[in-house]
């Protein structure tokens, strides 16, 4: 177990590193943060002085090298836009957006795994259909304009909920929804569920429950679910890197200061160290997450060891 | 009274009282905070004056009408060689921390505020250029000493030139350093720093010591909401009292009987050729193809359709009416699509090729409309027109470049300014071939106006100049102008009874202590 864990953490370093690599090298190919700082009309001395304060007239090569030691003692640099360290704006805006993900999580999680149960218990009934609905739906609407629409509802026209912005709890509802229930988790845990549910439930040990009696619902909900579950959370630690990613557009439409929003102010900005150190801190954040979920496959299935 | 209804009963008294507390606070809902950092002298316009403007007072400020008015600054006068201008300061304003505002405040502000090497302030290689030195004459007055006349110095420290003429509190950022200062800026502004969350919300409060008067709200809160139908929506539940919005959205707006209000300094929009004069096979070469260009395009039709009607035709650009040198005389090109073809096959260009970039630049949000627009009445006439999208950081390179790169050379770019009040300082950047950045007047086309209105020694001087250069400019049809429109507009909510927006480069922050809130 121990060597395993060694093993998983050296590959998730080694990742790292091909990542840092990757999004210095990408972030640079979309053009010089020279040209958003300075005015339209800003001489070459300017730029100059500029570039020479940002430390971006030395070799690229050295740049790199120079992020990479900064990165080992845990420094991520200083955005260029509000000349800031990246880790205070990270350490600002992060639990931000582990809120909303959270929240989304959580309240995809309460539909999808009644709702996914459900339908497999009754196949090609009224569950099912609407359990394959809500997976279509969720799956092929847009989430930015599913945010609009439901701004345009429940604050717009009803004024129940909060149009935007973090504050109380009401705050949080609409975007949520929109990320939780429009952003593939829903559907992907209801397709999943109730796919793993099926087979489950045709398993050897499953009959083996019914001929000694067990209750239907307990099949149902304790001997077959946590077996159908083992799929469901590797998505969950699978996909929990990519909601975060996927912030981006449900922060901006919600103006909800998380991550997103920062990666995408720094892009527009073409804030470099801030770029690098989302992208760095999103993909620490999923190759944790994709660990846990291992770690979590033994307690889960005693059949699983890792030797 | 049981406990449910005493609970409900102590909630709706709490939501009331704090409902009654957040009563004097103006929200304003904004699509960006630019770098937000709240330095002036080291950020774009927008985070300098579009958030940080209502904290700052300027030397001098531009009414709606275009009028200079005093400021900080109470009267000016140029000296007798012209090389010095010496202004007289308020003795009653003060910064924030409860210091004066002095005259070794102004000379900190113009040379080691704006003028370090640091600075990105637009105009900062002029002023640098510009200024010999500062002299603190005496606590409230103070002489600029200039390396060439300047007569529209008192201009250019307006709220509408940019941000050197916001005074800088010279003791506190000595004692607390840029760094610092751009965390807990002191101005001498209607409004006083209190809190900024990061990406988030900025607060000020009211400066009561004001020397021109308190603000009628105690609080004002700038939120940062990028989507402007979440804008709109917040504006119309009542969570923001007055919000940014685009031109498309105005008609909404004003149907849920909210105000608009608008900056009084129009945006120019234009087309811009670039290079037409480095090679003589360009077919933008030949000057019956520009006016051709230029005959194509029906204005009035475009300002009605694309800008509601809340502009003018051009003639000129990017100089705007209020600026010096505005060439009132000249017409807009008339709209003669038959005289256009004529005028291209006369020219032997009939069917060329030209690719039309488009941009969000300058505020303008429908830059793409724009475009779309001038196309379809250059492809009217035989023009084939390829709209190419792109940005302006992935434009610039090229648009900056010295000499015009090949690629651009008898292109076009859809662009957007809002026009200074000193018509030399747009003529600058835009037109002028040498040490200009777009170079679209041909080499030796101005550079005697240009270099006269330069040496002038008096506004008039200045404006007979600017607007002779323009008037060759129209005659030679060196670009497309389009029209001058209400760009930077603004919703207001039922809370705001009036708001009288005076022109800052298109942003309301500093019109803000202004408002005025509508009766309980």
């Amino acid at each position: 177990m121990k060597r395993y864990i060694l093993s998983r953490v050296g590959q998730g370093l080694a990742t790292l590193l091909v990542v840092s690599l990757f999004v210095f090298v990408m972030v640079r190919m979309t053009g010089s943060p020279l040209d958003m700082l300075l005015p339209v009309e800003a001489t070459p001395e300017m730029r100059a002085q500029a570039a020479e304060e940002l430390a971006l007239d030395r070799p690229v090569v050295v740049q790199y090298f120079v992020f990479l030691g900064n990165l080992l003692q845990g420094d991520l640099g200083t955005s260029i836009r509000t000349r800031l360290p990246v880790t205070e704006l990270l350490a600002d805006r992060l639990p931000n957006t582990l809120q909303l993900v959270g929240a989304s999580i959580v309240l995809a999680l309460l539909i999808a795994v009644p709702l996914g149960v459900a339908a497999a218990l009754g196949r090609g009934g009224f569950w099912d259909g609407l359990a394959r609905a809500m997976a279509l739906l969720g799956q092929s609407i847009p989430s930015f304009w599913v945010g609009i629409v439901l701004i345009a509802i429940f604050s717009g026209v009803l004024g129940w909920l909060p149009a935007g912005r973090q504050g109380g709890p009401e705050h949080l509802v609409l975007p949520a929804v929109t990320l939780g229930l429009f952003g593939f988790m829903l559907s992907g845990v209801l397709r999943l569920l109730r796919g793993s549910m099926i087979d489950v439930l045709d398993g050897d040990f499953i009959r083996f429950a019914r001929i000694k009696g067990v209750p239907e619902r307990r099949i149902a909900w304790h001997h077959a679910l946590s077996n159908a579950l083992i799929p469901v959370i590797t998505f969950i630690g699978f996909y929990f890197g990519i909601m975060m990613s996927g912030t981006v557009v449900v922060e901006t439409v919600f103006a909800w200061p998380g991550v997103g929003r920062l990666a995408y102010e720094a892009v527009q900005w073409r804030d470099y160290p801030v770029v690098q150190g989302v992208v760095i801190v999103i993909a620490l954040i999923t190759i944790l997450a994709n660990l846990a979920v291992d770690l979590l496959y033994c307690y889960l299935d005693p059949r699983i060891r890792y030797g | 009274m049981n406990r449910l209804t005493a609970f409900a009963v102590g909630a709706a008294l709490l939501v009331g009282i704090s409902a009654a507390a957040d009563a004097r606070t103006l929200r304003y809902a904004q699509s960006s905070f630019g770098e937000e950092n709240l330095d002036p002298t080291v950020t774009s316009i927008v985070a300098a004056v579009g958030t940080g403007g209502p904290l700052w007072d300027w030397l001098t400020e531009l009414d709606a009408d275009g009028s200079l008015r005093p400021r900080l600054a109470t009267s000016w006068q140029q000296s007798d060689d012209r090389l010095s201008w010496t202004l007289d300061l308020r003795d009653d304003a003060t910064f924030h921390d409860g210091s004066p505002v002095t005259a070794e405040d102004v000379r900190f502000s113009l040379l080691e505020g704006f003028g370090r090497p640091e600075s990105k302030a637009s105009r900062a290689p002029q002023f640098r250029k510009a200024i010999k030195d500062v002299v603190a004459v005496d606590p409230h007055k103070v002489r600029i000493e200039l390396t060439s006349p300047w007569p529209t110095l008192p201009y250019d420290i307006s709220t509408q030139a940019g941000v050197e003429g916001i005074v800088l509190p010279k003791a506190y950022i000595e004692r607390v350093g840029w760094d610092a200062f751009a965390r807990e800026p002191v101005g001498s502004g209607p409004w006083k720093f209190a809190r900024h969350q990061m990406g988030d919300m900025i607060e000020y409060e009211a400066n009561e010591s004001y020397w021109g008067g308190a603000p009628r709200f105690d609080k004002l809160r700038l939120l940062l909401v990028p989507e402007e139908s979440t804008r709109l929506a917040m504006l119309s539940a009542g969570e923001v009292d007055i919000a940014d919005i685009t031109l498309d959205s105005v008609p909404v707006v004003e149907g849920e009987g909210m105000q608009v209000v608008a900056d009084p300094q129009r945006s120019s929009v234009r087309v811009q050729l670039y290079g037409t004069y480095y090679d003589e096979a360009l077919p933008t070469a030949d000057p019956r193809v520009r006016k051709a260009l230029n005959l194509a395009i029906n204005r009035q039709e475009l300002v009605d359709a694309l800008f509601g009607g809340s502009g003018n035709p051009a003639a000129v650009f990017p100089i705007g009416p209020l600026s010096i040198g505005y060439p009132a005389d000249l017409q807009p090109y008339p709209f003669d699509p038959e005289e256009a073809r004529r005028l291209l096959d006369e020219a032997g260009q009939s069917g060329f090729r030209i690719k039309l970039y488009s941009m969000p630049v300058g505020g303008l949000q429908i830059h793409q409309q724009v475009a779309e627009a001038v196309a379809g009445y250059w492809e009217a006439i035989g023009v084939r027109t390829e709209v190419v999208p792109t940005d302006f950081g992935a434009f610039r390179p090229m648009y900056m470049a010295h000499p015009t790169p090949e690629a651009l050379r008898g292109q076009a770019s859809v662009f957007a300014t809002t026009a200074r009040v000193n018509g030399l300082d747009d003529l600058t950047p835009f037109w002028v071939n040498q040490g200009g950045l777009a170079k679209m007047a041909a080499p030796g086309e101005i550079d005697a106006e240009y270099a006269a209105a330069n040496q002038a020694s008096s506004t008039e001087e200045i404006a007979s100049n600017v607007a002779a250069a323009y008037r060759k400019l129209y005659e030679d049809y060196r670009g497309i102008p389009l029209a001058d429109v209400t760009v930077a507009v603004w919703a207001l909510g039922p809370a705001i009874e009036s708001l009288a927006v005076a022109p800052a480069r298109g942003y309301v922050a500093p019109s803000l202590s202004r408002a005025v809130p509508a009766a309980q």
